[in-house]
């Protein structure tokens, strides 16, 4: 077995027996290099995505400039009324209706949305979504854009992806995300004595102290976030646990999901009219018990029919683990006929509590930054891991003075056009939402397309410039690029950032200011990096600068 | 506003307990110069473990166990990077820093319990 040459926390002194001291220890560090890299550009998206999703709502509301500030704090009878008058015109003869009240953060506007509608009665569609303005009872017009909730479902839906597909790539991706944080903390030896040490300007070492500070730091949170995401996912992961209870076809699956997710007592249509009961009662006894403006949404199934029910969902800002209550009222009597607590199992309390940490729809506003922090700190520790085994082949190789071989080449530029690259892909979504005239057909799609476009650019860019230069000129098209934005916002749009302050509309004062500060990093970077212009380009070739590659912690990109 | 105050309170305990621990360790202490006569009290670590305990102990009782936890552990991040940029850049910004902190923390938690 060949010792890693390493320096920190790997390897150590031979035994007497000849045989490599921490075997153990130098098996983890294969397993945790190799695990790192072969699916770490995929977790480098998959974390990043999923950051910026802890803001999807935010920016949801900063891609449709057309919308007011949020409706929440309206009063729910009358709320409910206008959603239910305006679904009595959508939607006659429905399955199911649901509405969905202005309840907080998650939910800044009044919604419907309904299935099973006949369009012989009148129906605009059979089954339809909208976001209604609850003082007018309109429906909000406003640009067609798949939103931050489009960018949020990208970190474990791939885009272009079926959904087979993902489910198989980033249920890999994860569990090579848990195998990687096991490891690394094996092989950190010193993880408590190096708990504050980050030494710059000396290349390999300050990346890996870089990598170890960023994954030590927020070390509960990445254990967190990566063993929720395989909880998330756990009945696609390990179907035989479902199959063996319930059967292997895809109605025992259904009958499992229903028994564990949906209401009970739920009926099939009864075939016979009956007036569906007014909601402002229900709402009463709703509010008695959970607080004004608690109610989440209610779910009319089957109004206007003799089994018709409703379920009233509690809101959900108050408990870690995911989901609140429910209430399920008979819809033509308005008799309370369950009380269902938000979890009905001890397994499924488990489950909801991993679900809610990761999704961490409970948090207030600094806790939500923090969450978003997190995640950032988790991305960079994804590209410091990346960079740092770039960075140390390339320092053994220039030891040897042999020429790079391919699989570095190609590390290198996978590295920095996705490391920048993906950011700047998501820059030029914001850009799309801005730019695609509203009026066009397929805007939505093509916001996305012009995401990856980007970000396919920026790959090619990286495959054709060296490597240093490849790293300062995304930097600084990412620091335009995010720097910029608010500038866009205030010439197409009139709610500028100066006007944003005045107004008090702190969604679009923080989009302005994130996208700012994220750009002048970017820029800051770019510079730093290029005055520590390497001493060996790309290609190989020596450049004299009579400074010694160690002393510059960029000197090796 | 409340929620501001205890937010903090909180991270300044949090703050100070971690700079404390980190300056309470040997190979840290040499990067602080002259100052590093503050930093050889033997007590300093067992201070850095009571700050972050009291820390964690407001977070819980402030917010209850899960939301309590989850912020704590997000501040404590958040508090360590900063500790860590200081002792790299400016090392004898964290002794003030810290000492700041450790001043800072029962003021505020005085008026928190009292407001």
């Amino acid at each position: 077995m060949t010792r890693t040459p390493v320096g920190k926390g790997l390897g150590g002194s031979p035994k007497a027996d000849g045989s490599p001291a921490g075997g153990f220890r130098q098996a983890m560090s294969w397993l945790h290099t190799w695990v790192g890299l072969t699916l770490g550009w995929v977790l480098f998206f998959i974390f990043l995505t999923g950051t910026v999703g802890y803001f999807d709502t935010e920016i949801d509301r900063w891609m449709q400039p057309e919308l007011p500030q949020a409706q929440t704090g309206l009063n729910s009878t009358d709320t409910a009324q206008v959603l239910l008058e305006r679904l009595r015109v959508e939607a006659p003869g429905a399955d199911r209706w649901f509405l969905t009240l202005p309840a907080g953060r998650h939910q800044p506007y009044p919604g419907i949305f309904w299935q099973g509608a006949s369009t012989k009665a009148g129906a605009s569609a059979t089954s339809g979504e909208l976001q209604v303005n609850g003082n007018t009872g309109e429906p909000f017009s406003a640009r067609d854009t798949g939103g931050g909730q489009l960018l949020y479902q990208m970190h474990w839906r791939l885009h272009y992806l079926s959904r087979t597909q993902a489910d198989i790539i980033v249920g890999f991706a994860t569990m090579f995300m848990l195998v990687a944080l096991i490891t690394g903390i094996i092989i950190h030896k010193k993880i408590f004595r190096d708990f504050f040490t980050f030494r710059p300007g000396k290349g390999q070492r300050s990346w890996l102290d870089a990598h170890n500070v960023l994954s030590v730091v927020a070390l509960p949170f990445h254990l967190m976030i990566t063993y929720s995401g395989l909880i998330f996912m756990g009945f696609s992961y390990m179907p035989l646990i479902v199959a063996a209870h319930y059967g292997v076809d895809d109605e025992a699956r259904q009958q499992f999901i229903s028994e564990v997710f949906d209401p009970p007592g739920l009926m099939g249509s009864a075939g016979e009219s009956a007036p569906l009961i007014p909601l402002d009662d229900l709402i009463a006894v709703a509010e008695e018990r959970w607080g004004e403006h608690r109610i989440r949404s209610i779910d009319i199934r089957h109004p206007g029919d003799g089994n018709a029910r409703i379920i009233f969902y509690e809101n959900i800002e108050r408990r870690v683990a995911s989901g609140g209550e429910r209430l399920i009222f008979d819809g033509v009597s308005g008799e309370l006929l369950h009380q269902v607590p938000p979890a009905t199992s001890a397994a499924k309390g488990a489950r909801d509590l991993f679900v809610g940490l990761h999704e961490g729809l409970f948090a207030p506003p600094v806790l939500r930054w923090l969450f978003f922090f997190s995640g950032l700190l988790g991305s960079g520790m994804i590209a410091t891991g990346l960079v740092l085994w770039a960075v140390k082949r390339r320092q053994r190789m220039e030891k040897k003075h042999s020429l790079p071989h391919l699989g570095l080449r190609l590390v290198e530029k996978l590295n920095v056009g996705t490391v920048v690259g993906l950011p700047i892909g998501i820059a030029a979504y914001f850009w799309a939402n801005r730019l695609l005239p509203v009026a066009s057909v397929g805007r939505a799609d093509w916001e996305v397309h012009l995401m990856f476009l980007a970000w396919l650019m920026v790959l090619i860019h990286a495959a054709c410039r060296p490597n240093h230069r490849a790293w300062v000129e995304q930097l600084a098209i990412a620091g335009l690029a995010f720097g910029l934005l608010p500038l866009l916002n205030l010439l197409t749009t009139d709610r500028g950032l100066w006007h944003s302050l005045v107004a008090n509309d702190w969604v679009f004062v923080g989009f302005d200011l994130t996208v700012l500060i994220v750009g002048l990093m970017s820029g800051w970077a770019a510079w730093q990096v290029w005055q520590k212009r390497p001493l060996i380009d790309a290609g190989g070739i020596a450049i004299k600068q009579g400074r010694s590659a160690q002393e510059f912690p960029g000197g090796q990109l | 506003m409340e929620s501001m105050l205890s937010g903090l309170t909180e991270w300044v305990w949090g703050f100070g307990g971690m700079g404390s621990l980190c300056l309470s360790m040997k190979s840290h202490a040499r990067q602080i110069g002259n100052l590093n006569h503050w930093t050889e009290w033997p007590g300093l670590k067992w201070l850095g473990w009571s700050l972050l305990a009291f820390s964690i102990a407001m977070m819980v009782g402030v917010r209850g166990w899960g939301p309590g936890l989850v912020s704590f552990f997000g501040m404590l991040s958040a508090a360590t990077l900063l500790v860590i940029a200081l002792i790299t850049y400016r090392p004898r910004w964290l002794v003030l820093a810290s000492l700041a902190c450790v001043a800072a923390g029962p003021i505020l938690t005085g008026f928190y319990v009292l407001f």
